[in-house]
């Protein structure tokens, strides 16, 4: 700490970077090795064959033909056969060798030989991935769940996390916004941190996704979403681990739940699979505003102010020829709001090509992606490349090289939460007001951007360029053991351009013109060693063993200049500005862990396994650097007892059991642990500095426990499946910003402290109802609970309508309780909690809290001869929102005219002895302005999510043109949904920024409502 | 195929282990590149320099006098109304703000940041190990630090009266453990007794130099202001002479509008300087959107605009402006909280004129009238406004209310008239304030939830 002057090197230290290319080369070289080895066959007898699948028929192309007590081998061609030139003579013993197969040995006595190869057993398993390894789904002791490529392919979506949204049961998925491409509310089994990140850790391939949005420049609310980058086309599977056996073995950031994304890989000796996609769509909104008329607008206000003792002669809304602005009858409605929504198109394309020979596989995956939001002049593009190659050396040594390479370009408006965004102009201008000004120039008669001017001036890009690679090399040492060592980077850049000319509200006059150029860079370096060992005795004792390490340094940059004054609105870059300010940032973190992991199974009966990771953290105080996580799990499989096997009921009866310790670091500062001061804080045109965060030495990992009991069962061959299970998450020691008594002149201090309890039940059906050749039936359906509790806090924190106390749920809202309008003068009662006959902050009181009841899916796939049918429903029951926006609009007149109102406002007190919840018009005192729980409500919903309909084209048509496949199709998004919220959307959530709210609605507009078609073909 | 030479070859893979272990140290203790650590913020002459400019910076950000003090202040008194959206503003206009009010929130963890950024200077400087550190400099900038506590614990204990007094720096959470409400008595001897601490410490004859940082006029000037708070007339008169006689240094500028139309004028004693890396935001809350992108929450009252267009404004209804631009109608506070686009709105924290009102005040109180009403007519003349009311004056209320009048138009919006109704006893009556306990804001309530050594002020909770 004392060296502060020396300059840090822009990029991760040397250590890691050399390692990568090191290894680059290494493996390069390797390569170059494998090529340059010629083998010359003596020549002395033949032998003819082929090798084939044993089940399928199918013919295998580069087996291995070995004779025994030689080093005479070949290897199968094309057509799967051989042509062994050798000096034995007959017979003698063939060993045939070929991977994911058993390997043969046969004694031949003449030509030609037809050798058929059994696949092995691992490759009939139900294989899933999990951390750091693949296990059999019958033999896992914790909570896995999965999506396969077969559950979305059909579905055509924009990103990876709205593949999740009611997949999966215990997985809570929720759009915050119609913006395509920003970030979505995602929580594995609820929420259990305050100030660090709620968010699952993303890993593809092995490679820990970077989840911090590059977004730089605010717009109100939203965020870009850094998964958005991801071509949901490349995605062969997603394992979400939910339970503390599944995700321990990532230590410390494994509490929010691991989502595992494994992406399509060719397969060796598979002819070139050429796939094409195409879909076009039409998105528009749902549901609009019920705004009020200029008529309506026109009374009210005349009311207000004759409620306030105005004199009916000065009314605001008077005849104009008695210097009023007309009648009510007389104004205008503008509807401003039909104005910046749009029927957004969609188009999409996939190109991919999978393969292999027998020594390499390839995976070719190009994508196209183009969403227009529905509201103008928003836009989301992502173009992207994903190559996967993979080289078997011999058979110890293989190697692998990942590159997926994005580029996303966002059009994007300040929005949802800042008076110059899109829809607040549109939504909360009164309608009576004119559009433009005598002149033709915007007019902005309210406190709002004209929202005609936010659309065709504004100038707001980001465009994102996402490089994430992986090399890897894996040593088969001995018969099951094997060492394997991965090198990834993963390199997210954001450049974000906006410029507000002289006609908008930010760039106006004496501004003209405001820009700002912003690049964000954040690259994570990865390194990871890893040994496993797999062996099976006696064909009953399976074992284990895992152990490894892994590096990770991470380093955030940003860079952003802003310049004002430009000559005209021609100019947009900050270099034609008259003056410009500029700043740049930088911070790092390091991560250090080893891990280790072992199982045991009897006879696939019983399984015991073990894991345990530490993890050493930068961010962390020097005197809690290590953290120590370790986890057990147990399984049993009665269905493979024989009392079991007896009932002839279930093909399948599991249960399993798991218990421990994960961790959370992530969504913190950087450096929260150290006592600093900092500089930028000027004075006289002088940088000062001053006292910015109090040290914690002591700071470290929140901890969380988690016990989960799972139940599985499969009836008439597993054509049936339940999945049931509970689990109890205790979090303690939060990585807590807690408040501070700020006459220390700090707000408040990184401390641990605190504890939030998860606990829920988990719910999941599959069911093959029907299995006909020429009709099929699929069911999915899964319900889940979460109750979340904060044991423990201090002191209760508000934040935005919402209050974290103890034992009330995180994103409770806190509010005035509204017990009805006094019929005799109109005012709202609001309940005296405390009896003191006053209305104070003490009578505040939670009102109810955004999680729901329970949520989950509902799917079901048809299949009638070509054609296919997808039903999606999903739901969530019980959550309440918060209608900030009918907060603002039913302002009661309390706004001075500023704000537009709903029609519900109509329904006002207006004589003594009126029934009504709302209250009379009046510009004076609190009483309407005063948070009531009026505008809290139910958000509950049911939604078709989607629904498709496709038709495959007869093969026999097809074989003609080399095709193998063509689907047809139609899907519809968000086609229906029932629900009592009285907004345009009970998905919703304006704060996407702040992880502490949730279900707070504030003129934000509806999820799209999208028809699309396209079709898919293979050759 | 031959793979045997790969045995040899199997070593070469742990050859990246070695560059991993090299890694690991790097990797767990990343620098700070964008902070110091504290104990390297105060260490030789050019930190401690920052580190005061900080404590400047704090004075002057925008939840202190930037914006938060000033909205807060004058929005509370009769010369501003309030017509914007935001419910939780309107608060301070209607005299019912609520404890959890998230500028009086702002307002006081400023204060109190601005406090301990002095402490840490008065605390530092003097154990500073830096032979280049001439004593004399040292002493100057405690001697600042000083003044910028005092005039911080002063706007506490006019906004909130009992508040908790902190002269320590600030280490960790518990430094503050058990420090509860002082009495408004003990909070006014100890700004007392930081602008004695900071007479001392101050060059005793500065040339006129910067009139953006505290110089031993800026200290007489407020030493001045806290005796009126207290009615010890005479010191406040000896105070105000002690400026008022350096006509050299401090004067009247010719023309009213002067003193704000270019920076650091002969006016000002103490002005909080704006760039535009040093921003505020205050010019926002007066000009409409559609105009300057602002927000227009503050409107003069018809009371004021009616008395700035009589015939005591004189120069200063200039100040008004008319808006033309729809909607029409509108008057605003013009000119002077115009700068919207470089944000350099000056606060004018100690000036002159103010002075010559204390004076005048402080001699009616002593019943030297003549005198008072004396210092009354320079600020009229030099405004150019009617003085014939004040010929023959002798009843020393009324001059008081002369100056009380005076006062409310010269030093109009710059954060003085609702502590003037206050101290003069004239707020609830005035304001129509029926609940005398509402003259004095409510403890954040944040602050009581994480501190029980904090009482709320009466009649709030």
């Amino acid at each position: 700490m004392k060296n502060i002057d020396r300059a840090q090197p822009a990029l991760p230290g040397p250590g890691l970077w050399s390692g990568l290319v090191f290894y680059l080369l290494l493996t390069l070289f390797f390569s170059l090795n494998t090529l340059a080895q010629e083998t010359k066959p003596l020549i002395n007898s033949t032998l003819k064959g082929t090798i084939s699948d044993a089940s399928t028929g199918e013919k295998l192309i580069g087996a291995s033909i070995l004779i025994q007590g030689t080093t005479h081998t070949a290897s199968s061609d094309r057509d799967g056969g051989f042509n062994f030139v050798t000096g034995q003579k007959f017979p003698y013993t063939l060993i045939v060798k070929y991977i994911g197969y058993k390997t043969k040995t046969l004694v031949v006595d003449g030509s030609p030989v037809d050798v058929k190869l059994d696949p092995e057993a691992s490759q009939l398993q139900d294989l899933i991935v999990v951390g750091y390894g693949a296990q059999d789904r019958k033999t896992l002791t914790s909570s896995v769940a999965t999506i396969s490529g077969k559950q979305i392919e059909d579905i055509p979506v924009a990103g990876v996390d709205q593949m999740l949204q009611g997949q999966a049961s215990g997985v809570l998925v929720s759009s915050n916004t119609s913006v395509p491409g920003s970030g979505i509310f995602i929580r594995v089994r609820g929420s259990s941190s305050i100030n660090a990140s709620n968010d699952p850790l993303y890993v593809v391939d092995g490679v820990f996704l970077n989840n911090r949005t590059l977004q730089s420049i605010s717009t109100g609310g939203q965020q870009t979403s850094p998964i958005a980058d991801l071509n949901p086309g490349d995605i062969e599977s997603i394992e979400i681990l939910k339970d503390a056996n599944a995700t321990a073995i990532y230590g410390s950031r494994g509490a929010n739940g691991v989502v595992l994304i494994s992406t399509k890989r060719g397969k060796l000796n598979r002819k070139a699979k050429v796939d094409i996609g195409y879909y076009r769509g039409v998105s528009k909104a749902i549901k609009f505003w019920p705004t009020i008329t200029g008529q309506g607008e026109g009374i009210l206000q005349n009311e207000t102010f004759l409620n306030d003792g105005g004199a009916y002669d000065k009314r605001p809304f008077r005849p104009k020829s008695e210097g009023g602005l007309g009648l009510p009858e007389e104004q205008p409605t503008i509807d401003r709001v039909g104005l910046i929504f749009q029927n957004a198109p969609t188009e999409n394309v996939d190109l991919t090509v999978a393969g292999g020979d027998a020594k390499t596989t390839y995976y070719f995956g190009g994508n196209y992606y183009n969403q227009d939001a529905i509201v103008k002049p928003d836009r989301f593009r992502r173009a992207s490349v994903r190559v996967n190659l993979g080289q078997q050396f011999n058979e110890k040594t293989k190697t692998g090289i990942s590159v997926n390479l994005v580029n996303t370009s966002r059009h994007m408006t300040p929005n949802n939460n800042v008076p110059n965004g899109t829809v607040n102009g549109a939504l909360y201008t009164p309608v009576y007001l004119s559009l433009f000004n005598e002149d033709g120039s915007y007019a902005r008669p309210s406190l709002f951007e004209n929202p005609v001017a936010a659309i065709k001036e504004t100038v707001f890009k980001d465009v994102g360029t996402r490089i994430t690679g992986n090399v890897f090399t894996e040593y088969k040492i001995l018969e099951g053991l094997k060492f394997r060592t991965s090198w990834s980077v993963d390199f997210n850049e954001s450049k974000a351009d906006n410029y507000f000319n002289s006609k908008l509200q930010l760039g106006q006059a004496p501004i003209n013109g405001i820009g700002t150029s912003a690049l964000n860079r954040n690259v994570t370096l990865i390194n990871e060693q890893l040994i496993s060992y797999d062996k099976v005795w006696d064909n009953v004792h399976q074992f284990n063993l895992t152990l490894g390490n892994t590096l990770q340094k991470e380093t955030f940059e940003t860079t952003s200049v802003t310049g004002i004054g430009y000559p005209t609105d021609e100019f947009t870059l900050v270099a034609s500005s008259a003056s410009q300010t500029g700043t740049s940032r930088q911070s790092q973190a390091g991560l250090v862990s080893f891990f280790g992991r072992a199982s045991y199974g009897y006879n696939l009966k019983y399984m015991i396994d073990a894991s345990i990771r530490a993890d050493a953290s930068s961010r962390f105080g020097k005197d809690n650097r290590w953290g120590y996580f370790p986890a057990a799990g147990l399984a049993w499989r009665a269905s493979e007892e024989d009392f079991i096997k007896e009932l002839n009921l279930f093909s399948e009866l599991k249960f399993n059991t798991s218990y421990g310790l994960t961790g959370n670091q992530n969504g913190i500062p950087d450096f929260a642990a150290l006592g600093l001061w900092n500089g930028g804080n000027n004075y006289l045109s002088t940088s000062g500095i001053v006292p910015f965060q109090l040290v914690n030495p002591n700071l470290k990992w929140e901890t969380t426990t988690q016990f989960n009991a799972g139940l599985n069962m499969g009836f008439l061959k597993d054509r049936l499946h339940l999945e049931f299970n509970y689990y109890n998450k205790n979090t303690t020691n939060l990585l807590l910003q807690q408040p501070i008594s700020q006459k220390l002149g700090f707000a408040s201090i990184f401390s641990n402290s605190g504890e939030i309890s998860n606990k829920g039940f988990e719910f999941s059906l599959n069911a093959q109802l029907v299995a006909r050749k020429l009709f099929s039936w699929n069911t999915r359906f899964n319900i889940s609970t979460n109750k979340n509790k904060i044991e423990k806090l201090n002191t209760p924190i508000l934040d935005n309508r919402t209050i974290m106390q103890q034992g009330s749920p995180l994103y409770s809202f806190y509010a005035h309780k509204q017990l009805g309008v006094n019929p005799a003068n109109g005012d709202v009662i609001f309940q005296d909690v405390n009896g003191d006959g006053l209305l104070s902050d003490a009578d505040l009181q939670i009102v109810g809290n955004a999680w729901p009841d329970f949520f989950g899916g509902f799917g079901n796939e048809f299949t009638y001869g070509d054609f296919d049918l997808n039903v999606f429903f999903n739901y969530s029951i019980g959550n309440k929102i918060w209608n900030n926006t009918r907060y603002r609009m039913g302002h009661g007149g309390s706004r001075n005219g500023v704000f537009a109102q709903l029609d519900e406002q109509l329904q006002r007190w207006q004589q003594a002895g009126d029934i009504t919840e709302v209250p009379r018009m009046t510009a004076k005192g609190n009483n309407a302005s005063i948070i009531s729980d009026r505008f809290l409500e139910d958000g509950s919903y049911a939604r078709l999510k989607t629904l498709s309909i496709g038709y495959k084209l007869p093969k026999v048509f097809l074989a003609k043109y080399h095709i193998s496949n063509v689907r047809l199709y139609v899907a519809a998004t968000n086609l229906i949904t029932i629900t009592r919220y009285k907004g345009v959307d009970p998905e919703v959530n304006t704060m996407g920024d702040n992880q502490n709210v949730m279900g707070y609605d504030q003129a934000i507009a509806s999820q799209p409502r999208t028809f699309q078609a396209g079709f898919n073909l293979s050759f | 195929m031959n793979f045997k030479y790969h045995s040899k070859y199997q070593l070469v893979l742990l050859i990246p282990l070695l560059f991993s272990l090299n890694a690991c140290k790097d990797l767990l203790n990343p620098k700070p590149l964008l902070y110091v650590s504290e104990d390297n913020s105060i260490v030789n002459k050019k930190s401690a320099d920052a580190a005061l400019i900080g404590t400047y910076s704090a004075l002057s950000q925008n939840s202190y006098q930037g914006n938060t003090f000033r909205y807060i202040v004058n929005l509370s008194d009769d010369n501003l109304r309030w017509v914007g959206n935001s419910p939780s503003n309107r608060e301070f206009d209607v005299h019912d703000v609520f404890a959890t009010n998230t500028s009086v929130s702002a307002l006081w963890g400023a204060l109190y940041s601005t406090i301990n950024s002095s402490n840490n200077i008065i605390q530092s400087v003097p154990k500073v190990n830096d032979q280049t550190y001439l004593q004399t400099d040292r002493n100057t900038a405690i001697g600042e630090a000083y003044f910028i506590r005092a005039l911080a614990y002063f706007d506490l204990v006019r906004l909130w009266g009992n508040v908790p007094i902190i002269t320590e720096s600030t280490r960790n959470p518990s430094s503050g453990d058990g420090i509860g409400n002082s009495t408004p008595a003990q909070v006014y001897k100890q700004v007392g007794e930081d602008l004695e601490a900071a007479q001392n410490m101050l060059p005793a004859n500065p040339a006129a130099g910067n009139r953006n940082r505290a110089s031993i006029y800026a200290v007489y000037a407020l030493k001045s202001r806290l005796f009126l708070y207290l009615g010890q007339w005479q010191q406040a008169i000896d105070y105000a002479d002690l400026v008022i006689k350096e006509t050299a240094k401090f004067s009247l500028v010719p023309s009213y509008s002067a003193f704000f139309n270019a920076k650091n004028t002969t006016e000002s004693i103490f002005e909080i300087d704006y760039t535009i890396n040093n921003k505020n935001s205050w010019a926002g809350n007066w000009f409409a959107s559609n105009l300057t992108g602002g927000t227009r929450e503050l409107l003069p009252t018809d009371e004021f605009i009616a008395l700035a267009r009589g015939p005591y404004g004189g120069d200063r209804k200039s100040l008004l402006l008319d808006i033309n631009t729809p909607p029409k109608g509108i008057i605003t506070y013009g000119n002077m909280n115009f700068k919207i686009s470089t944000g350099e709105n000056q606060v004018y924290a100690l000036r002159i004129a103010e002075l010559y009102l204390i004076r005048a005040e402080a001699r009616a109180e002593l019943n030297r009238t003549a005198e008072a009403v004396a210092d009354i007519r320079t600020i009229r003349l030099r405004a150019k406004a009617a003085d014939e009311d004040l010929n023959g004056l002798t009843n020393k209320n009324l001059i008081i209310a002369k100056v009380l009048q005076e006062r409310r138009l010269e030093l109009a919006y710059e954060s003085h008239r609702w502590f003037d109704l206050i101290r003069r006893g004239l707020a609830q009556q005035v304001l129509g304030i029926s609940d005398p306990n509402k003259l004095l804001y409510p403890i954040p309530r944040q602050e009581l939830l994480v501190d029980k050594a904090l009482k709320q002020n009466p009649g709030y909770n």
